[in-house]
């Protein structure tokens, strides 16, 4: 490897080490004080020079981003010290451990007032009810159970073995991240391909993508489009709140996106 | 007040109660300019008659501000905001004693656990990692406890947690908690030594 290349390869591990370090600010697990933002800026600066693919200008760029939210987290810290609500974290702590599940208790119901709320049908939402009721069509008889031709599951790519499919998935995450570039990708841009059927099996993997944690879905706050925005690393999180959106692949809707692409 | 004038109130205080005790969307109450929209441009008004109706039930009108809270944020600044960006709320004027806490379906140990993180995230800047307020309360609850708690919590509106794990104060604890009070009292208070 020249020694331009080694150089370019340490400069981005600590470009990265950067990003690391002003999100654990971010995550709450370090001091915002304890991070030097003067010499990080300094290293980001003398590193710049060095970028010449859009890859590394998106870290630099992310670098920089990431150290302004440092900045933020240490004017928000002297913001609540000048608040009436701060009190030092070390005296409140000890007062916790020191105290009895039943004082605390009792101290937390002085200072807590409940939410009054009602949740019962109204009589509109009984009307409404019953119209959309009576609006519902019939089903007619059940009708019987009717099996999918054995071709239909047997045709080219639509068996799919399992270890295929982690392989699948890391290919898609891969072109995911070349697309984005740092940034993000339009959902129906990144899933749409030359065929219907091949459209499908990208949006079905998609969908293992953001449940498997390797991207996240959002809305574009500016075009209010469905964005897909790759994640570093892929991040599991079994307790954290998850939102299922339902996404429907048309055929109409993928002729369109077809045609404009 | 002329008659007519007073008719129209009425009529106004019964749609406020509506809008306000009815659950209509995923969070109780309901947004100023929603208020605004449905009782004109004098709801604050309105809201204030109400809250003297209240007062006898022991029942307040309450405005909060919906930012999550950055450190120290709450009540800071708000009066810097306009009234249609809050929401407004039903909440008890009073307080519960520890003995009608199960009318409400929470044990005196839920309603401590939901303390000592309200409090210990209050006095970490208003976000902490979900690990480190397990932690904490595991001294003090068995560690499924823990777990299930901070999920209800979060469930309820009490906390948040962000993709990395990160638990903040959330809406309900806005709406419901007098956060000074608390810290107050939690800071005054000496525990009865034996003996």
């Amino acid at each position: 490897m020249p020694a331009r290349s080694r150089r370019k390869a340490r400069a981005r591990e600590e470009l990265k080490d950067v990003i690391e370090a002003c999100r654990a600010v971010e995550e709450g697990r370090t001091d915002p004080f304890a991070i030097p933002v003067e010499k990080l800026l300094e290293v980001v600066r003398d590193l710049f020079p060095l970028w010449e693919e859009p890859e590394d200008l998106s870290l630099d760029a992310e670098a920089v981003e990431a150290i302004s939210g440092v900045i933020k987290a240490q004017s928000e810290w002297v913001r609540e010290r000048s608040t009436r609500l701060y009190r030092d974290p070390f005296l409140v702590e000890e007062k916790l451990l020191k105290l009895e599940g039943d004082e605390l208790a009792e101290l937390f119901l002085r200072a807590w007032h409940p939410l009054v709320e009602l949740e019962q049908l109204t009589p509109l939402a009984l009307d409404t009810a019953l119209r959309y009721w009576a609006e519902l069509p019939e089903r007619g008889p059940p009708e019987e159970a009717v099996e999918a031709p054995e071709e239909a599951i047997k045709a080219p790519g639509a068996e799919v073995e399992v270890e295929d499919i982690q392989e699948a998935l890391e290919d898609l995450w891969r072109e995911l991240r070349e697309e984005a570039r740092g940034g993000s990708v339009p959902y129906w841009d990144f899933i749409t391909a030359d065929t219907y059927s091949e459209t499908v099996r990208r949006a079905y993997l998609t969908s293992f993508l953001i449940t498997y944690g390797y991207a996240i879905l959002g809305v574009d706050p500016l075009s209010e489009e469905l964005v897909l925005r790759p994640r570093r690393r892929p991040r599991r999180r079994p307790r954290e709140k998850a939102t299922s959106v339902v996404i429907e692949v048309d055929y109409e809707r993928w002729l369109r996106h077809a045609e404009e692409g | 007040m002329p008659r007519k004038g007073r008719a129209a109130y009425a009529r106004k205080v019964k749609k406020a109660v509506h809008l306000l005790f009815f659950r209509r969307h995923y969070k109780p109450g309901a947004r100023g300019y929603e208020l605004k929209k449905v009782l004109g441009p004098d709801y604050l008004r309105v809201l204030k008659v109400l809250d003297q109706l209240l007062r006898p039930l022991d029942l307040q009108v309450r405005q909060v501000f919906e930012e999550v809270p950055a450190p120290g944020a709450s009540g800071e600044g708000a009066e810097a905001r306009s009234p249609d960006e809050a929401r407004y709320y039903v909440v008890l004027r009073g307080t519960l004693a520890p003995t009608e806490l199960k009318y409400c379906g929470w044990r005196i140990d839920d309603i401590a656990a939901l303390a000592l993180s309200i409090a210990l995230l209050l006095a970490r800047g208003g976000r902490a990692p979900r690990s480190e307020v397990e932690e904490i309360l595991s001294k003090k609850l068995p560690g499924w406890r823990v777990r299930m708690g901070i999920d209800r919590f979060i469930r309820s509106g009490y906390l948040g947690e962000d993709e990395a794990g990160v638990l903040y104060l959330d809406w309900r604890t806005m709406a419901e908690v007098d956060l000074r009070a608390f810290l107050d009292l939690l800071l005054k208070y000496e525990p009865v030594l034996p003996g």
